[in-house]
């Protein structure tokens, strides 16, 4: 399976003060005012998906708790800044899971060392990647500590998996949630990426859900506007072609490496269509490529590139969920071990309405 | 380079670790563990080990921490320390010699246990007792938990040991049954709110009232989590908080969106229902929060409901009341209870999903149609929208229409424009062009009908040649005399030996009528309208035609009726031998059947005789049910 890796991405965005990040709004308001009223708390939680934009705060914080030059911002020039950024800096721990874990062993090794004072900064930093890793004997060793950890010393915890992670653990942290952006924040991130096409940017912002990591991933990869096309005549040739073809472009696409992504593009494509049929209204399509008339109908503008709907959608609004629920099972079953060719064979089948 | 440092008038500490309380009397709540210790202080009966259970934040460690000092106070043991000595003030810095904390979930193996006893077994070296405090003694091993056993049960004079934990069921029984066991309860979430009152107040904080009931019912009975939520709103807020902000900053959505939403479920409004979705997602609001509050507002309108009096349903929920009150009459409470499983289930899949908008706007649409399925077609209300109906219709002089037989309104389950208004205005009875319009609309309903039966019975694939099973042709029957035979003797015990017993009881009160023309009849007593559900549910009646099909080897479909008069009766005789159940049954005439008599005197009418089943009114309802309360489902299957 694809797991858009934004580690490259997140070193390239973290050279950057309190200023610069687009979005959390809230969280940034909150830190900024943690920071210049000097009452640090000695844990924090910071949940959200993978590409929200974890790390990069975490880091940040971590500058603005020890920065040389300014109480308030990170300078990003100075030494320590700068020794954060590369991660040697004697105060920073960052624990990240060992394999599929996070063990109790780790946390005992670091745990000596936390007890001692600042070394260069004025805090040290524990920052644990992936919280929800902690197996479970990791994380109650971890209870005492972050419950009155020394002076000094303060925790940082990341997980995308919140509800992974045990109740002890979570209420003795301060928690910070971050969102998803909204499309403009989006709009943005996206904005110093050069789209051949406009539409392109839209269908990155629709498939990305709000998480920057994943969108400023998706855009470095391009090419987003011929996918969304090849979904949507896919659709159109399930729905319309030859039922033989249906065997055959199951094959075809279960050998696809992109599969889960397209999935994806389907999965808007039917989504829209259902919105559309159930309130014609454009500002809750989440793809402007299909644009609606004011009956509610699709039309097209050929010199946009804009998907070819002429006609009011023929499928009743129950077709169209039940083909959105398949897919996103679908989805689910992706990272189990399945008969790809079989169950794309049953999906293709189920959008042809024969099962 | 000096490091600059803020200027620090001292460290600063989380809320939850100040505020810890310093005396029994500043606990909140847990009033059968403080007067308990109170009494066993005062009265010298101190136990040599404790045990404290409960869940996050219910103040297990602060109880430990207050029955090491009092134990040591230079004051005398007394039902409250005194927090002015040495020992007191060491204890609660933590640097006492002789109270000692210990982590068991990092010292958890048998050499800490081990070395701990050694330890045990020396005196007090400054105070009176020593204090053993084992934090998160779930995680001790179990030969650790072993070790201890014999130092628990006899430890040496003048130690007492307490053990706190979350998970007491995780506890050897051993080790408990050595122990006085205290079970420290959730707080309520007046407690709660109460004492985040004090604290914001002593830090100059200002904060509302519904607010601070917010906190408290989110804590979920923690005070650990109370404050700590009460803590970001202040790094948030600065010197005070709104409403709003408090909602914004802890990712909560606003009461009106829940409220809107539900109001777009009462009102069939997809449209709003879904902008509403759209909107929160584009505040980035948490998802997951907003599910949780919306069954939090659901199951506060089924309190509300089941109690009736507001005041005390709604007392820890202010922020909520307004909008609860205006729309407590709005849903049954078999709508809130199937809303709530959507939503329930809905959390689950929330959990790891790329796409959690899209799976709460499909949540939403079974919200709309299970609100609509038992609001519209509960048979009470059925039963008025029939009448009403017939009132318009003849006001409107349109009694050839009268006699139609009329789908139910809710069947055509596109939920769109004009099709919904069978109730609506175009039916209004002063209008001129009424009957055209009345005609058309019943016209596009039935069409709608028929067109969703075809959808799910008779999907043909490509050009396969499938047929759909009722034309069959020409399918070779079985002649009337041999029929009851068949039954009988090859299919009842057919289905006995692939033990499908609820089958087989099931078709054991009834008898079969006939076999012709590809359509297989089986006739039930007219009170058993139960056992003829039953049999035409999906499952069943798949199972009984493909066993036909095997038996005889052409395909059958299956057909029930119920035997409503005599004639009914008389095709059962001709079959052979009559069951007992339906000699009695004949014997009870048509009139005896109380939902008939009902429904005559209701409609002051008269019974007909059809010789089909066409007007039958369980059939009816049980073509509406399979339509509405049809979930598109994954593992359902359409026959070709």
């Amino acid at each position: 399976m694809i797991q858009p890796s934004s580690q490259v991405l997140v070193r390239s965005e973290i050279k950057v003060g309190f200023e610069e990040i687009i979005g959390q709004d809230l969280v940034l308001e909150s830190l900024k005012r943690t920071i210049k009223s000097g009452e640090i708390g000695h844990a924090y939680l910071f949940s959200g998906p993978a590409g929200s934009g974890k790390k990069t705060l975490a880091l940040l914080f971590a500058q603005a708790l020890n920065c040389r030059n300014d109480l308030k911002n990170p300078c990003q020039q100075c030494l320590s800044c700068r020794k954060i950024l590369s991660g040697n800096h004697p105060d920073l721990y960052i624990i990240k899971p060992q394999g599929a874990s996070l063990k109790i062993g780790q946390l005992r090794e670091v745990k000596d060392s936390l007890y001692l004072l600042a070394v260069e900064g004025r805090k040290k930093i524990c920052i644990i990647y992936d919280a929800e890793l902690l197996t479970l004997p990791a994380a109650n060793s971890l209870l005492k500590i972050l419950e009155e950890p020394p002076q000094d010393l303060v925790f940082i915890l990341l997980t995308a998996r919140l509800w992974d992670l045990p109740p002890t653990v979570v209420s003795r942290c301060t928690h910070f949630t971050l969102t998803p952006l909204p499309g403009e924040k989006m709009k943005q991130i996206l904005g110093k990426y050069d789209f051949s096409l406009p539409e392109e940017r839209e269908i990155i912002i629709a498939l990305a859900g709000g998480n920057p990591g994943k969108g400023l991933e998706m855009a470095s990869r391009g090419g987003w506007e011929n996918k969304y096309k090849e979904a949507f005549l896919l659709v159109k040739s399930i729905e319309d072609g030859p039922a033989e073809d249906i065997f055959l472009k199951a094959e075809e696409f279960s050998r696809r490496d992109d599969l889960q992504e397209f999935l994806e593009l389907l999965l808007l494509i039917y989504r829209d269509r259902l919105v559309l049929k159930l309130s014609s209204q454009e500002n809750v399509l989440i793809n402007s490529l299909i644009q609606p008339d004011n009956k509610g109908r699709v039309e097209s503008s050929a010199s946009t590139g804009k998907i070819l709907v002429k006609e009011e959608d023929q499928k009743n609004t129950f077709f169209l969920e039940k083909i959105c629920r398949a897919l996103m099972q679908l989805q689910g079953e992706l990272h189990h071990n399945i008969n790809l060719r079989l169950a794309m064979e049953v999906l293709f089948l189920k959008m042809r309405g024969a099962v | 380079m000096p490091v600059p440092r803020p200027e620090e008038k001292k460290p600063y500490t989380a809320l939850y670790r100040r505020w810890r309380p310093q005396l029994f009397s500043q606990v909140v709540g847990q009033e059968h563990v403080t007067r308990t210790l109170q009494n066993a202080l005062a009265g010298g009966r101190v136990a040599h080990a404790y045990l404290f259970c409960g869940l996050r934040g219910t103040g297990k460690t602060t109880m430990a921490k207050l029955l090491a000092k009092a134990l040591n106070c230079l004051e005398g043991v007394n039902q409250e320390p005194c927090n002015r000595c040495r020992s007191c003030l060491e204890i609660v810095e933590g640097r006492n010699m002789d109270v000692l904390e210990i982590d068991a979930a990092s010292n958890r193996g048998i050499d800490e246990i081990r070395d701990l006893r050694e330890k045990a077994r020396y005196a007090a070296a400054q105070n009176r007792y020593k204090v053993y405090i084992i934090d998160e003694v779930h995680m001790l091993t179990n030969e650790a938990f072993n070790a201890l056993l014999k130092t628990l049960e006899e430890p040496p004079p003048k130690v007492v040991f307490i053990l706190a934990t979350t998970e007491a069921y995780k506890l050897p029984l051993t080790v408990v049954s050595r122990c006085q066991r205290f079970d420290f309860h959730l707080l309520e979430v007046g407690e709660i709110a109460g004492f985040l009152r004090d604290v914001s107040s002593e830090m100059d904080f200002a904060v509302a009232e519904e607010t601070l009931y917010l906190l408290a019912r989110l804590a979920e009975g923690s005070m650990r989590d109370a404050l700590g939520f009460l803590e970001q709103c202040r790094a948030f807020g600065g010197e005070k908080i709104s409403y709003g902000e408090a909602l914004e900053i802890l990712g909560l959505t606003a009461p009106e969106t829940v409220f809107n939403l539900l109001r777009a479920v009462v009102e069939e409004d997809i449209a709003g229902g879904l902008s509403a979705i759209q909107e929160t997602v584009h505040q980035g609001r948490d998802l997951y929060r907003f599910i949780r509050e919306l069954i939090l507002y659901l199951r506060k309108l089924v309190v509300l409901q089941a109690r009736g009096d507001e005041e005390e349903s709604l007392k820890d929920v202010p922020g909520l009341k307004p909008y609860l009150l205006k729309q407590r009459d709005k849903f049954t409470n078999a709508v809130l209870l199937e809303m709530l499983e959507i939503l329930q289930q809905l959390t689950y899949q929330l959990k790891g999903s790329s796409q959690p908008q899209f799976l709460l706007e499909l949540a939403f649409l079974r919200l709309v149609r299970a609100y609509r399925f038992r609001n519209y077609l509960s048979p009470g209300a059925l039963l008025s929208r029939l009448e009403e109906l017939e009132a318009k219709l003849q006001s409107a002089g349109l009694e050839g229409l009268a006699g139609r037989r009329l789908p139910p309104a809710g069947a055509a389950l596109e939920v769109k424009g004009e099709e919904l208004n069978l109730n609506g205005e175009n039916l209004t009875p002063g209008r001129t062009e009424a009957p055209s319009q009345l005609e058309a609309a019943l016209e596009k309903e039935s069409q709608e009908v028929s067109l969703h039966t075809l959808e799910e019975k008779e999907v043909t694939f490509g050009n396969s040649g499938v047929k759909a099973p009722g034309a069959a042709e020409a399918a070779p029957g079985i002649d009337p005399g041999r029929l009851q035979e068949f039954w009988d003797k090859q299919l009842l015990p057919e289905i006995k030996k692939q033990r499908k017993f609820s089958i087989h009881a099931l078709l054991q009160e009834g008898c079969p009528i006939s076999c012709q023309e590809g359509i297989f009849t089986i006739s039930f007593p007219s009170t058993h309208g139960i056992h003829k559900g039953r049999i035409e549910s999906k499952e069943h009646r798949r199972y009984i035609e493909s066993l036909l099909e095997q038996l005889l080897g052409t395909r059958m479909h299956l057909k029930v009726i119920l035997q409503e008069n005599e004639k009914g009766a008389g095709i059962g005789e001709e079959g052979g031998k009559k069951t007992n159940s339906t000699v009695k049954d004949s014997e009870e005439k048509k009139g005896d059947d109380f939902f008939i008599r009902q429904m005559l005197e209701l409609f002051n009418g008269q019974l007909i005789e059809t010789g089909g089943e066409s007007l039958d009114s369980r059939d009816f309802w049980s073509f509406s049910f399979e339509e509405i309360d049809h979930e598109p489902q994954e593992d359902e299957e359409v026959p070709f």
